[in-house]
């Protein structure tokens, strides 16, 4: 009678501390699951932002290439305009020592002393082409007439490539 | 005798609850306390600061005053001088040589590039900072 005692006590004690057991674990295993829900959409907030960043960094990127090609442009543009402006100083440069089909170079000096008001009046022309060519350097609007200037009679032959802009050159 | 029994009783309870008291909170931390990873709430700042477009206007062109060349040989310099006189213009001639005429005509046209080269490097800033295209 005194052992049943103890084994009826026993198990009204192991039901008690499993039904306390039971209850602690309940109690931890909802804790945990609001703690993993609260990261669980802190995660696909976090996903999100990095999700809106990607796009905002990829958007940098287009631009960052974009960039690049408008740069790649402007300098391709600027060689363009170098070599324009070498070619007419080469053109200069060849008014002045031509070679003629004997191996002579040209000698202006001599021609204006042998042709003095011929050289005289190519002397002022050319001046006055060189004067128009840095008024149209600083921004003058071309006349009409060099605008539509394509023979070689009617071209700006110290500047061609800003002034005459139909012009071709062979 | 009835409290002897009593007494008996709740220290079998006791011995019965302390030995388990251990065996639960075992098996407990063996099944809730698993680490959880820890994730941290992340915070970016973007701040765009745009500098206020200079716009500043291109100065006008200057118009160009002509310049009058005179050749002056052994062969026509009386007439040239005569031809001053006659005009009331005073009789001086301000003079380069060939030569010297080659350096100012190519001095002159390197002048020219550059005003064009800077002009051609001011353009392409403009479309460069002040085009639609930037974020």
């Amino acid at each position: 009678m005194f052992i049943l005692n103890y084994v009826k006590y026993g198990i009204i004690g192991i039901l008690f501390v499993a039904a306390f057991g039971l209850y602690d674990y309940i109690i931890t295993l909802q804790r945990d699951l609001a703690t993993v829900r609260a990261e669980s959409a802190q995660a696909e907030a976090n996903t999100d932002l990095l999700e809106k960043e990607i796009i905002k960094q990829q958007r940098v990127i287009d631009q960052q290439q974009k960039d690049f090609e408008h740069i790649a442009q402007a300098k391709e543009q600027l060689e363009q305009t170098n070599a324009q402006l070498q070619k007419e100083y080469a053109n200069l440069d060849q008014k002045f020592n031509k070679i003629n089909s004997s191996g002579e170079r040209r000698d202006i000096g001599s021609l204006a002393v042998q042709k003095t008001a011929a050289i005289q009046r190519i002397v002022n022309q050319a001046s006055a082409n060189a004067l128009r060519c840095v008024e149209i350097a600083m921004g003058s609007p071309l006349t009409e007439k060099e605008q539509n200037a394509t023979k070689k009679s009617e071209i700006n032959s110290e500047c061609p490539n800003i002034a005459n802009p139909k012009y071709v050159q062979y | 005798m009835s409290n002897t029994n009593e007494d008996t009783v709740i220290q079998g309870f006791l011995i019965s609850f302390l030995w388990l008291i251990p065996v639960v909170f075992l098996i407990n931390s063996c099944t809730t306390d698993t680490p959880s990873p820890q994730v941290k709430k992340i915070e970016t700042v973007t701040q765009y600061i745009e500098k206020t477009p200079l716009n500043l206007e291109k100065p006008a062109a200057i118009e160009m005053s002509t310049i009058n060349w005179i050749l002056i040989t052994p062969e026509n310099s009386e007439q040239v001088f005569a031809d001053l006189k006659s005009n009331g213009v005073d009789a001086v001639i301000f003079g380069v040589t060939d030569d010297g005429y080659e350096t100012l005509s190519k001095n002159f046209a390197q002048i020219r590039s550059y005003i064009i080269k800077q002009n051609e490097i001011i353009t392409q800033y403009k479309n460069y900072y002040e085009s639609d295209s930037k974020p």
